[in-house]
């Protein structure tokens, strides 16, 4: 970031805010301020809104053993720059309390209940408190991510019982379902309330899968948290150990060959086009158009069998590593993978054909599930579900990373929010998902595959952003002694999740399985 | 719209991976100098090492192959053997014994 453009920042804030910034310094990846407290929300507001500035992350950091207190981080990321702005408030552990975003930013709402679930810092002013991550049954003063929280402990159960949203009135009916369903999916429970056919509300509770992920990897030394990463939401795997390693190689400030760099995109976007065939095959099956789903999950076998050819694993597992990729791709391979993506475009565009001109599917898909754009930029909904309700982001161009820099691609983009759009989205997606594995594997450099990295030093703080198939996610990570301090994970879901319990509003229940899937929403990646 | 069959007879007709799939781990015990790199490096601490004996757990293993790459007598390679189900937990574990 230039220095000119933090100054002015700062100089578009009024006085009586701008007092509340005590320290501003540029870091690689932006401006970090350190603020104070009682004014963050007000500073975090003024970015966001005069600068449409959108929240990317928020979280808090035990640093009572160091410097006596907690620290909150505000991640906003400035419109059409590739630039970052981080907040740190200074939260003191006596008096674990801080003002509340959400007045000002819609979407801190779940960011700020799992911070009250983890660290216990309360967040005042906030309209819900309940708790956002944690079993019902999880003891009231215990907080896992605290440093003094042993990561074995054995925590006892206190019966709690959840308080439901209550919607009343004349032939109201609230419709619970799960959290275990009917097909071998994860658990979430959904709560509808109708009046007659339509959806009413919907309440949405999740967290039952939580596996403290964040606290399991602060005791993994760096090599082994790739594996993790891999694992957090299994079909977005790759994109996490993307973005774990190109955090730790920010830390070390190593650059990855540029092989790599190519090679990560190659897989990058051979995760997208199967993550991609999955949703549009399951938004096919929704509309019991089932010749066409099977159709796409041909497809998606297809894919899955040329990530198995090329690296050992269908789901990309153990290619990444830090310093850059494990697996090559030699000549055999790329004649294959090239035939196997042309096969696969042809029979795409057979399968959209026949989506497409089934007036019965159609009928299903158009005008249901509608998330507006204001809805859609309130709630910070990213990747393609964002972008198939006019949210024009997409990390791979706004923040390039590894190889897509030098790698030409369109971003669609459309207005409707409809299940449709989401569906036009994802098959505009796959083809240029493919058109962009085509470009890397022709222009492919020789090299390294692998540069080394040197341990980071304790204290070191980086982030790297990466466009999941489901949208943007984030590692945020603060270096300690040979594994991360701290280590901040938000998948794409943990934002989306919320745009179900509007786009359903005002459809019929036997719809809801259909707008899910058109969202292609991980249970796992927002139950960390 | 038709596309033939697609699905395959398995297990009737074997299914035959492609070269290089990350299958279980095996072990070459003539190699194997018991110096426990492939212990120290497993994130899944799947690889245990007696005195006299090498426990691989497959119940543990996630076959990242990470054991395969550390070891510096190239005493383990990554197979292709995938079929790796029991009906017994123990059936997960095999054992080796260490040649002195
Ligand atoms: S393959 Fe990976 S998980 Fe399995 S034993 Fe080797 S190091 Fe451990």
């Amino acid at each position: 970031m230039n220095p000119k453009l933090m100054s002015e920042i700062v100089a578009s804030m009024p006085d009586e805010i701008a007092k509340g910034i005590q320290k501003t310094g540029l870091r690689e990846g932006g401006v970090w301020m350190t603020v104070d407290r009682d004014l963050l929300p007000k500073i975090a507001g003024h970015i966001h809104n005069s600068w449409g500035a959108a929240l990317v992350s928020m979280h808090a950091v035990d640093n009572r053993f160091i410097t006596s207190d907690f620290k909150l981080c505000v991640v906003l990321a400035l419109k059409g720059q590739d630039d970052f702005v981080t907040l740190v408030a200074s939260v003191d552990a006596k008096d674990p309390v801080f003002p509340s975003l959400t007045s000002e930013i819609f979407c801190a709402n779940w960011y700020e209940r799992e911070i009250h679930d983890m660290f216990g810092l309360r967040a005042k002013g906030h309209p819900d408190l309940r708790p956002l991550v944690l079993y019902d049954d999880w003891p009231e003063a215990a907080f896992p991510l605290r440093k003094d929280f042993p990561v074995d402990a054995k925590v006892p159960r206190v019966p709690r019982p959840y308080v439901f949203r209550e919607v009343e009135g004349e032939g109201i009916f609230v419709v619970p379902v799960g959290p275990v369903h009917a097909g071998v999916i994860e658990p979430g429970h959904f709560r509808f309330s109708v009046a007659g056919e339509p959806i009413i509300d919907l309440e949405i509770r999740l967290g039952y899968a939580h596996k403290g992920i964040e606290k399991l990897s602060e005791r993994l030394d760096y090599a082994k948290g790739v594996h993790l990463a891999e694992r957090i939401s299994g079909d977005n795997g790759f994109a996490h150990s993307l973005a774990y390693c190109q955090a730790i190689e920010a830390l070390s400030s190593v650059s990855v060959p540029d092989r790599a760099r190519y090679l990560r995109c190659v897989f990058a976007e051979l995760e997208r086009v199967h993550t991609h065939l999955g949703d549009v095959g399951g938004i096919a099956l929704d509309t019991a158009f089932t010749i066409g789903a099977q159709h796409a999950f041909i497809l998606r076998e297809r894919m899955m069998d040329v990530n198995d050819l090329l690296t050992g694993s269908r789901f990309l597992r153990g290619v990444n590593c830090i310093g850059g990729v494990r697996k090559d791709i030699d000549e055999e391979g790329r004649s294959k993978l090239i035939e196997r993506l042309v096969m696969v475009k042809l029979d795409y565009q057979e399968f959209y054909d026949d989506v497409t001109s089934t007036p019965s599917v159609m009928d299903r898909l158009e005008t249901t599930g509608v998330l507006s754009c204001e809805a859609a930029s309130d709630l910070n909904i990213v990747g393609p579900a964002g972008r198939a309700s006019g949210v024009d982001r997409d990390v791979r161009r706004d923040h390039p990373y590894a190889g897509y820099r030098n790698l030409s691609f369109k971003v669609p983009v459309l207005r409707q929010g409809d299940v449709n759009a989401r569906f036009q989205v994802k098959s505009e997606e796959i083809m240029e998902s493919i058109s962009i594995i085509e470009q890397a594997i022709s222009n492919i450099p020789e090299g390294e595959l692998r540069a080394r990295v040197p341990v980071p030093a304790p204290g070191k703080t980086a982030m790297s952003l990466v466009e999941s198939p489901r949208g943007e996610l984030v590692h945020w990570i603060v270096a300690g002694d040979g594994s991360p301090f701290r280590h901040k994970i938000r998948d794409a879901s943990f934002h989306n999740w919320r745009a179900m319990e509007v786009a359903v509003l005002g459809d019929i229940v036997p719809d809801f399985p259909l707008v899910n899937k058109s969202f292609g929403l991980s249970y796992a990646g927002n139950d960390l | 719209m038709g596309k033939g069959v697609v699905t395959e007879r398995y297990p009737n007709i074997p299914y035959v991976p492609h070269d290089g799939i990350h299958g279980a781990p095996s072990f070459n015990m003539d190699k194997c100098r018991s110096d426990k790199t492939c212990e120290e490096i497993c994130p899944t601490d799947a690889i245990h090492i007696e005195p006299d004996q090498l426990c691989i757990d497959l119940g543990l293993c996630i076959f990242c192959g990470d054991c395969a790459l550390a070891c510096p007598h190239h005493a383990v390679t990554m197979t292709n053997e995938f079929e790796l189900a029991s009906k017994r937990r123990k059936g997960l574990v095999r054992v080796h014994a260490i040649k002195q």
